[in-house]
């Protein structure tokens, strides 16, 4: 280990992780959400920005939620509304710079920086995030990596087949001595499913679908709308009383900001609650029989799913059973999906894995499937891995599949980050930064000669 | 109270210095090397001479470290990492030795950086360090490199233009031989043709091999050289072929993976009765194998050859006589048989003879060796005791009947129950069969000594003429299992063809559902 106080960012679609290589966890956490206030005065963002937990979470009398990024580090399409131009890019910079200088207190030009990027990243982000870095920020040396290759270092694995179930994507990339593999890599845009501003693309070598924890929050909140409960976000709410009667609810007692908060703003709140409901209620279904098609009538379980109950923020209480498994079903069998897809439905995580292994040379295939590591925070729901590893061996039933994930919370939602991390106190890797002086010499194209 | 310990020794005149080295503190120090960590004194104490039977680790936190000397200062140095073509310079954190202390002091010049941020927070102004530990691993592999007359000479291929070549030995040399890597990003522009890792690797070593052929013909190569030279042998169809069966091997379903396991244990068990069989076949040809004489017989022509001869016989006789005695009586063939071939003089075949030649004299089978001694060899002890009662002749002996024993076992007893029959169950079950054909009596009408000698010799042979049998049979099995192998190779490789062409299908099919 070789310190020289590097910065890693690792910018995900739902936050924005930064901190000093060497340590195991990032120092911070951001959103990459931001908030909008319209703002005649600082007509540089259309608006002033909001910046941070807090700032995105206060009640702002026409503050609007939006994400800068999709695909990759800040291309044009937006999670929650489209947003056109270079703006977005703006965003990213100052995101950035709110993690590195406002929460942890350090002066960018000071350290050199190492940025995580993923590998459907095109050309066009990779040369912007480069100026940025250099002219807005003045980093003495700066190099971007992608977060698969991070990802496996984070797993101490040279080659192995990352599976990357995070926000806003589920990703499959081969990684082979580090270097992750794209052949005949087709470009994202061509093909698009139309389900949200999401495009799936079709990389042989490496696989990428909406299939993550986004996903998973449009499709709860859609099977809630469809029991016909109100999904009004704690911060809407002065009190509650409990409730277990959807057809009587209690009349809602709302706080009175004096104005109706964004639309945007009460979805953001309410994928709070929906994060909850994930974290504690969603399971997946990993026994050995497929899923019921009708949950109402599943027929004899081997194992009766257990039930759990929930309180909803205007306190509605509700026993989930097998509908705790619906949505997260729709990760494996998107066609199952309560939320149907409107224009192609994509394939499920498992299949997508096994294309990716269809593309693959013949004789490191087998290699790859007993080294697949497993990362990205929507992997924590609970038995993904199983799941997972039940569809692969499936699919799979002569080679060996063995499936390795990190059982530490932080290492699989940080892996990315934490990769980066390793990588950046590497001694040897010194070697590779790219200095302010070569980008002097021959501009932002460096990225593309140096960081393949 | 120490003073009043000094004074009290004063008064009884003890000399201090005389009490120094003192007992107790070594003894209790003793007991305290040997008690394992984590275990209280008292509880030790009650443990006696044993040894805990479990290890008790305590958990608890490491001791404090102990310094010695001065605190080691730790600061920010600047680096050059000479493995980099550019002057950037980093800082990282290097420990000082004790003497650099003074020498850090910060100075004010700060001619060197070139970095205006840099020069900002950097007080120490000494030159960035040159050298950098971590450089060495900056390890580039040296490719193959060749001349445009080298290409014209002998590289040109009408596949591959120069400008395609070159390309692929560039990201040859950028990806260090990685193939797989080297595959996935082959993009050549205005490439029409679509590469496959076994192309460029066949181009690759075809190359290699060319210029290397060109520079040393094979013959003058060195060792080393030719080595390289023939490991840079490709041969593209049989990777290709080889990258299809591993494909296949992998994409097996679970019936064929059943399939497959169940011939591996049929496999597994035909070879063990195959080794089992082979075995057997050689503990019997052992058995058959006569011992053969190796010298040649000129020795033993004059007259004193002969003699010498005599006297060998005559005491490998003696020694053959005492082993059976000691032997036990019931399987005197393989005691016999080894020593024999150790010998292997020619007196072996008669010997062997001797071996299922029933007892002459003697009346009882444990006794025929000593009576058939007695025949042949120098009269025994107890009959030169004898010796001037009377001398009975040969045919005398038999006229009247008389036997000489070693030892006669008391009592009464049938002389057919002593009687020395093989013992093999197969023998058993089988020789009543045999006897009838022979029209020979099971039970013996008149057990004279005489029948029952013939008899044993013939229930012997028969159960020599069974196991041949047996044997025959198992090697006429095993050829017939040879023969049917032959034909199932044939046929397997057949089926198996037609398996591949199956699997291929069954691969291709999700292909077409996409
Ligand atoms: N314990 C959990 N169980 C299920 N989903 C989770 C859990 N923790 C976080 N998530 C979901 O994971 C997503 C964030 O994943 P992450 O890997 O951080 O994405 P990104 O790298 O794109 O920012 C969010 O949608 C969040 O709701
Ligand atoms: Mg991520």
């Amino acid at each position: 280990m070789e310190a020289i106080s590097a910065l890693v960012l690792d910018p995900g679609t739902n936050t924005t992780r930064c901190g000093f290589a060497g340590e195991d966890t990032p120092k911070t956490c951001v959103p990459t959400y931001y908030g909008i206030v319209p703002d005649p005065e600082t007509p540089k963002y259309f608006g002033s920005l909001k910046i941070g937990e807090n700032a995105v979470s206060s009640v702002i009398d026409g503050m609007e939620i939006r994400n800068p990024m999709n695909d990759g580090i800040g291309t044009s399409q937006l999670v929650h509304i489209s947003w056109a131009g270079l703006e977005n890019w703006e965003v990213t910079t100052e995101i950035w710079r709110h993690c590195i200088e406002y929460k942890l207190s350090s002066r960018v030009e000071e350290h050199p920086l190492l940025v995580t990027e993923p590998i459907w990243n095109p050309l066009k982000n990779r040369e912007r995030t480069t100026e940025i870095v250099f002219e807005d920020f003045n980093v003495p040396a700066y190099f971007l990596v992608k977060s698969a290759v991070c990802e496996s270092f984070a797993n101490s694995k040279p080659s192995s087949l990352v599976i990357d179930v995070g926000h806003a994507n589920t990703s499959v990339t081969p990684v082979v001595d580090g270097i992750p593999l794209r052949k005949g890599r087709i470009h994202l845009l061509q093909s698009r499913v139309s389900y949200r501003p999401f495009s799936h693309n079709l990389y042989t070598g490496s696989e990428r679908t909406p299939l993550a924890g986004l996903h998973l929050t449009t499709q709860l909140r859609h099977q809630f709308s469809e029991m016909g409960i109100r999904m009004t976000p704690w911060l809407m709410l002065k009190s509650k009383t409990t409730y277990t009667d959807l057809t009587n609810p209690p009349q809602l007692r709302l706080r009175d900001y004096g104005f109706q908060p964004h639309q945007s703003f009460i979805e953001y709140q309410q994928d709070r609650f929906i994060h909850e409901f994930k974290e504690s209620m969603s399971e997946t279904w990993a026994e050995p029989r497929s899923f019921p098609a009708d949950i109402n009538n599943p027929g004899d379980m081997l194992r009766p799913m257990a039930e759990k109950s929930y309180e909803f923020p205007d306190g509605y209480q509700r026993r989930f059973m097998l509908d705790r498994c619906v949505a997260t079903e729709s990760l494996f069998n998107p066609s199952l999906s309560p939320k149907p897809f409107t224009g192609d439905t994509p394939k499920g995580i498992a299949e997508m894995i096994k294309d990716s292994v269809d593309h693959l040379d013949a004789d490191i295939r087998a290699n790859m499937l007993s080294n697949i590591v497993v990362v990205g925070a929507t992997s924590l729901l609970y038995r993904f891995n199983e799941r997972l590893s039940q569809d692969l061996v499936a699919m799979f039933p002569g080679p060996r599949v063995k499936l390795q994930s990190s059982g530490q919370t932080p290492e699989r939602k940080y892996s990315a980050w934490l990769g980066g991390s390793i990588l950046a106190s590497c001694g040897a890797f010194h070697q590779l930064w790219i200095s302010k002086q070569e980008y002097d010499e021959i501009g932002s194209n460096i990225i593309e000669r140096r960081a393949k | 109270m120490s003073g009043a310990v000094a004074d009290v020794r004063d008064v009884l005149g003890i000399d201090a210095t005389a009490l120094e080295p003192r007992q107790p503190p070594l003894k209790k120090q003793r007991t305290v090397e040997k008690r394992p960590d984590g275990i209280t004194r008292e509880l030790y104490a009650l443990l006696g001479e044993n040894a805990p039977p479990v290890a008790v680790v305590e958990h608890r936190f490491k001791d404090k470290p102990k310094f010695v000397g001065p605190v080691a200062p730790w600061r920010e140095q600047r680096f050059r990492n000479p493995a980099r073509a550019d002057a950037l310079e980093l800082r990282h954190w290097v420990r000082q030795n004790p003497g650099q202390q003074q020498q850090q002091q910060p100075a004010p010049d700060d001619a060197m950086d070139t970095d205006a941020a840099d020069a900002a927070v950097a007080p120490p102004a000494d030159p960035p360090q040159l050298d950098y530990q971590f450089a060495k691993f900056n390890i580039k592999m040296t490719i193959l490199q060749y001349t445009d007359a080298e290409y014209d000479a002998v590289l040109r291929d009408d596949d591959w233009s120069r400008a395609e070549t070159d390309y692929l030995f560039k990201l040859i040399q950028e990806h260090d031989l990685r193939w797989v890597i080297i595959a996935d990003r082959y993009e050549f522009p205005g490439g029409s043709k679509d590469r496959s890792m076994e192309d460029m690797k066949a181009r690759y070593y075809s190359v290699c091999r060319n210029v290397m052929e060109m520079r040393t013909p094979v013959s003058m190569m060195s060792a080393e050289e030719s080595q390289l030279y023939h490991a840079m042998h490709y041969n593209k169809e049989q990777e290709v072929e080889r990258k299809r069966i591993v494909q296949m091997q992998l994409y097996r379903t679970p019936a064929e993976i059943e399939h497959e396991q169940h011939l591996i244990a049929e496999l597994r068990r035909i070879h063990d009765s195959h080794q089992q069989l082979l075995e057997e076949r050689e503990e019997l040809f052992n058995r058959l194998d006569y011992p053969q004489s190796t010298g040649s017989i000129a020795a033993y022509q004059g007259s004193q050859g002969l003699a010498t001869l005599a006297t060998t016989i005559m005491n490998s006789d003696k020694n053959k006589k005492r082993k059976s005695i000691a032997a036990p009586s019931g399987q005197p063939e393989k005691d016999d048989v080894k020593p024999v071939a150790t010998a292997a003089s020619p007196t072996a075949p008669s010997r062997a003879g001797s071996i299922i030649e029933p007892a002459r004299g003697g009346g009882h089978g444990h006794q025929r060796t000593e009576s058939t001694a007695s025949a042949t060899g120098p009269t025994p002890l107890k009959d030169k005791n004898k010796s001037n009662i009377k001398q009975l002749s040969k045919a005398e002996e038999t006229t009247y009947n008389v036997s000489h024993h070693d030892k006669l076992q008391p009592g009464v007893f049938f002389r057919t129950m002593k009687m020395n029959l093989p013992k093999a169950n197969s023998f058993m079950t089988k020789s009543p069969a045999v006897m009838a054909e022979l029209g020979i009596a099971l039970n013996l009408t008149m057990p004279t000594a005489k029948t029952c000698g013939k008899y044993e010799q013939l229930a012997k042979e028969i159960a020599a003429l069974m196991e041949l049998r047996k044997q025959i049979e198992k090697v006429d099995q095993e050829t017939r299992v040879f023969k049917a192998q032959e034909g199932m190779a044939e046929s397997r490789a057949k089926r198996s063809a037609s398996v591949l062409s199956d699997v291929s299908r069954s691969s291709k099919r999700p292909k077409k559902e996409k």
